[in-house]
């Protein structure tokens, strides 16, 4: 089996259906990492065309050939940045008033226990992407803080906010749906 | 720690991403807090319902045709023009290659002009002319001992020499006096009375004054305007360069025309 540096020399020597087997080998990873971030089906799959063709025409310039999903998830968030800050730009998100947390009383445990998975999932698409974008990067990609600052272009401690208002949202979600279900 | 503070790093402790010592004293609030442990639980509670919601996004289609159709596949039609532009390393390869030999023409433009710069200093010519009164000399000079100068200004044709124009910022702070008054001839070759007697055997010494003519080549026209007198110094890209062409062509204008002459004290 070839390694993604091995492909990645045979591509940059012309041989551009060896990029199939790169894309057979990423493609899963880089739909799943834009749906969860973009929450859209159609635009996932749109960023997953973006990102592979903008991977094959800046391959040239990949340093680390051997660290090919590395490249490739920063250029995929990069893409789904890029197509959700022009609705929202992010600033506005950072410069939201802090609010307390939700006080964590045993009922909210345990109505957060029966929530069902689905309810979660609206909670979360409802969050504004940039949070989303770090709640991904920090949960499922299992990034630092100050790996995920890198990806995004942006300081630690702003990954830290995020996170920290992105829960409490979630928290105070929870404390709705909870008065709606009691 | 106050409640407050720790509520704060709550999201952060939770994700392990403090450091030891802040680590510590939120442990040790947490320890003695009912209410901060209860909202640690319900963060860490919020944090696996949302890795356990985010893990079932469905089934990935395949896009690997679409996008190798995108990259290779329509080779005969117009976008044959987009999948070379896309080519790794092509698009940036010419563009290298440009950027290479612009720098390469720049660099080599930059040396010629600071080489034309250097070869813009004229030179300077001076002609050491005797007193008009002078005799012509007759005797048959000797052949000059070693390390002394040939220049034999005591004849009666004039001694011609170039010199180096200094640069034209000097020329603007010094007057142009002074700089001919310097001793480009050794001080022996100005006065007669230091030259040989046997080159002056029938020779006096000169009453009147010697005079140096100084004539500087300026690849310039003189303007047309009588009345300012100045000079147009084309190819001078230097507007102090210019002043000082300047300074020497009103002072030639003052004079006479043809000749300029400085007389100077020996």
């Amino acid at each position: 089996m070839c390694t993604d540096e091995q492909i990645i020399r045979r591509v940059l020597d012309g041989c551009i259906d060896d990029y199939r087997a790169l894309m057979d080998r990423y493609q899963s990873a880089v739909f799943y990492l834009a749906y969860r971030i973009l929450n859209r089906r159609e635009d996932a799959e749109d960023a997953v065309q973006e990102v592979f063709i903008k991977a094959y025409s800046k391959l040239a310039d990949c340093r680390e050939p051997g660290k090919f999903w590395p490249w490739v998830r920063k250029i995929t968030v990069n893409a789904c940045v890029r197509r959700f800050s022009r609705e929202t730009p992010t600033d506005e998100i950072d410069n939201l008033c802090e609010t307390d947390w939700p006080s964590g009383d045993p009922v909210q445990t345990e109505v957060l226990q029966k929530v069902q998975t689905a309810e979660v999932k609206k909670m979360i698409a409802g969050l504004p992407e940039a949070y989303r974008v770090v709640i991904v990067l920090r949960y499922i990609e299992d990034l630092s803080y100050k790996e995920i600052a890198g990806l995004i272009d942006t300081q630690p401690h702003t990954v830290a906010a995020r996170l920290h208002r992105a829960k409490k949202i979630l928290a105070e979600r929870l404390v709705v749906f909870e008065d709606a279900v009691c | 720690m106050r409640c407050v503070e720790v509520c704060a790093c709550l999201s952060a402790y939770a994700d392990g991403e403090l450091g030891m010592c802040k680590r510590a004293k939120i442990w040790f609030h947490i320890a003695r807090c009912n209410n901060c442990t209860k909202k640690l639980a319900l963060i860490r509670l919020l944090q696996l319902q949302t890795v356990r919601a985010l893990s079932e996004p469905g089934d990935a289609p395949d896009l690997t045709d679409l996008v190798m159709s995108r990259l290779s596949g329509d080779v005969e039609t117009s976008r044959q023009t987009d999948i070379e532009a896309i080519r790794p390393g092509r698009k940036w390869a010419g563009r290298r290659v440009t950027a290479a030999a612009v720098m390469v023409v720049l660099i080599c433009s930059m040396l010629v002009v600071s080489r034309s710069n250097r070869s813009e200093r004229s030179p300077v010519m001076i002609t050491v002319l005797p007193p008009a009164k002078a005799p012509v000399t007759k005797a048959i000079p000797k052949p000059p001992a070693s390390g002394q100068q040939t220049v034999a200004p005591m004849k009666s044709k004039p001694v011609q020499f170039t010199a180096a124009l200094p640069k034209p910022d000097r020329l603007v702070k010094r007057r142009i006096g002074n700089i001919i008054s310097k001793p480009l001839l050794p001080k022996s070759a100005y006065k007669p009375e230091s030259a040989p007697p046997d080159q002056v055997a029938e020779t006096k010494a000169p009453t009147s004054e010697w005079v140096v003519v100084v004539s500087v080549p300026v690849k310039a026209e003189p303007v047309a305007n009588a009345d300012t007198a100045e000079v147009n110094t084309t190819g001078h890209s230097s507007d102090s360069r210019k002043r000082a062409y300047d300074a020497v062509f009103k002072e030639v204008a003052e004079s006479e025309p043809a000749e300029h002459n400085w007389r100077i004290d020996l």
